[in-house]
C-alpha cells in the first residue's frame, strides 16, 4: 500500500505538475538506474532506460492506481521491462553479427556484487541463480534449463521452490 | 495432478515471465477465468517485484536528471501505445485496466529524445529573444507614453521648424511645456549626417544665447523623435534650431543650421 506522500506525489504528477516528476526522480532514479545497470551492465544503456522510465511515468501517471502497489514496484516493473527489451534487442543484434561473442557467455565479473541483496539471501545458490536468470536476464524456463545444462523439470521446480521460499521470507 | 493444480504450479514461473510461449498463452487464458489463480498471481508478482526492488540503488550521473525532465516536458501526457512486451502475458492475466497500463510499451528512441532536447533548446532561445524584444518594446512604449502625455498636456505648445538652405526638404516641430520644461522634437526629411557628425538641437531663450538641447542621429527614413533635456530656457523659449555638429556635440553652434523655428 502506498504511503500518503507517494499518493500526493502521484496525484500532482497526474495533474501535470512537472516539479513532482523531479521529486519522483530524486526518490527513485537510483533504484531504476541500479536495476537497469544490473540487467544491462552498461552505463549508457542504463541511463537511456532511466530516461525512458520517467518519460513513461510522466505520460501514464494519470492511470496509476495507488491501491495496486507502491510507486517503487511500479517503477521497478517499468524499468525491468524496458531494460529487458533493450537486452533482447542487443542480443538480436549480436546474433546478426555471427562472429561476436553472445552476451550470454559474458562473465558476470565484478559487478556481480550488485546482485547480492537481502531478498535473495534466503535462497540456495541454485535457486538464486535460476531466479536471477529469469528476473535479470529475462530468460524463460527452457532457456534457463539450456543455459544451466539441466533438465527442464529440475529448473521448473527449482524456480517454484525459490519463489515460494522468497514469498515466505517476505511475509 | 488436476488441471487446476497444474495451473497453480505455473503461477511462480508466470510471475517471473519465465513461462515458455505455449504455456504462457494457456496460462493467461486460464487465469482470465480463475479468481484463485489471479490472487496467487498478484501475490507472486509482489515477490518478483521484491527481487528488482532489492537491487542496490546506484545514483545516475548528475546530468541525467535535467535530460529526463526536459524529455518529459516535451512529451505530451496521457497517450499510450498498445503493450507488446512479454511481461504483458501475465499482467493481462491480472485483468485490471490499471495493470494493463503497467505493461504499455512506449518506444522512445535515442534519436527522438535528442530531437526533443534540441527542440527544447531552440524554444529556450526563442523565449530569450522574445524577452529582449519585449523589453525593447516596453521602452518604446514608455517613451511614446511620455510623448503622448506631453502632447496632451494643456500647457504644451507647438512650434514649427522649417528646413533651411542645406536641407530644404527637412521639416520639424517641437512640442514644449513651460511648466514641466519637457520638450520633444519630431523631424523628417533629414539626411544621414556625414561620418563623425550628428545633428544637435538648440534652444534660444531670453538671453539670446543658444543652449545645447541634445545630439541625435535620424532614423534610416530621415525621421527623428528626440526627447529634449529639461533646460532652463524651456521656461521662455524664443527659437528652436538644429545644426550639424561633430558627433560628440558642441557647446555652441559651429556647423550649418538645417532647421529653425521661432516661437510665435
Amino acid at each position: 500500500m502506498a504511503e500518503p506522500l507517494h499518493e500526493s506525489l502521484l496525484r500532482r504528477l497526474a495533474a501535470g505538475d512537472h516539479a513532482a516528476l523531479g521529486e519522483l526522480y530524486d526518490r527513485y532514479a537510483a533504484l531504476a538506474h541500479g536495476l537497469a545497470l544490473r540487467i544491462l551492465r552498461d552505463g549508457a544503456d542504463a541511463e537511456d532506460v532511466v530516461q525512458e522510465v520517467f518519460v513513461q511515468v510522466w505520460r501514464q501517471a494519470g492511470r496509476y492506481d495507488p491501491g495496486r502497489g507502491t510507486p517503487e514496484a511500479w517503477i521497478c516493473t517499468i524499468a525491468r521491462t524496458r531494460a529487458l527489451d533493450r537486452l533482447r534487442r542487443r542480443a538480436a543484434r549480436r546474433e546478426d553479427a555471427a562472429d561476436e561473442t553472445p552476451l550470454s557467455s559474458t562473465p558476470p565479473a565484478a559487478d556481480e556484487a550488485l546482485a547480492v541483496h537481502s531478498a535473495l539471501r534466503v535462497l540456495s545458490e541454485d535457486q538464486r541463480r535460476a531466479l536471477e536468470l529469469a528476473y535479470f536476464e529475462g530468460l524463460t524456463q527452457s532457456e534457463i534449463a539450456r543455459r544451466l545444462g539441466e533438465p527442464l523439470g529440475t529448473v521448473k521446480s527449482r524456480i517454484r521452490a525459490g519463489m515460494t521460499r522468497l514469498r515466505e521470507a517476505l511475509g | 495432478m488436476s488441471a487446476e493444480d497444474r495451473y497453480r504450479e505455473l503461477v511462480p514461473l508466470a510471475a517471473l515471465d519465465a513461462l515458455d510461449r505455449e504455456d504462457a498463452v494457456e496460462f493467461r487464458e486460464h487465469v482470465a477465468t480463475c479468481a484463485d489463480c489471479r490472487a496467487e498471481m498478484a501475490a507472486y508478482a509482489e515477490v518478483a517485484g521484491a527481487i528488482g526492488a532489492g537491487v542496490k540503488p546506484v545514483p545516475p550521473p548528475a546530468g541525467l536528471r535535467e535530460r529526463v525532465l526536459a524529455a518529459a516536458g516535451a512529451a505530451p501526457m496521457g497517450r499510450a501505445r498498445p503493450p507488446r512486451s512479454r511481461s504483458f502475458l501475465w499482467m493481462g492475466a491480472l485483468a485490471t485496466a490499471a495493470t494493463v497500463a503497467l505493461a504499455v510499451a512506449l518506444l522512445v528512441t535515442r534519436g527522438q529524445l535528442r530531437q526533443e532536447r534540441e527542440r527544447a533548446a531552440a524554444l529556450a532561445a526563442e523565449a530569450e529573444q522574445a524577452r529582449r524584444e519585449l523589453a525593447d518594446l516596453q521602452q518604446v512604449l514608455a517613451e511614446a507614453r511620455s510623448v503622448r502625455d506631453l502632447v496632451a498636456h494643456p500647457d504644451s505648445r507647438l512650434t514649427i521648424l522649417a528646413g533651411l538652405q542645406p536641407a530644404p526638404g527637412a521639416r520639424g516641430r517641437v512640442v514644449w511645456n513651460t511648466s514641466t520644461r519637457e520638450a520633444v522634437l519630431i523631424a523628417s526629411g533629414l539626411q544621414r549626417p556625414p561620418e563623425g557628425r550628428a545633428y544637435e538641437v538648440w534652444v534660444i531663450g531670453e538671453a539670446n544665447r543658444p543652449v545645447p538641447a541634445g545630439v541625435f542621429q535620424p532614423a534610416g527614413d530621415g525621421t527623428a523623435l528626440v526627447r529634449l533635456p529639461r533646460v532652463e530656457e524651456m521656461a521662455r523659449p524664443r527659437t528652436f534650431a538644429v545644426t550639424l555638429e561633430p558627433a560628440a556635440g558642441s557647446a555652441s553652434p559651429t556647423g550649418p543650421m538645417v532647421l529653425a523655428g521661432a516661437v510665435s
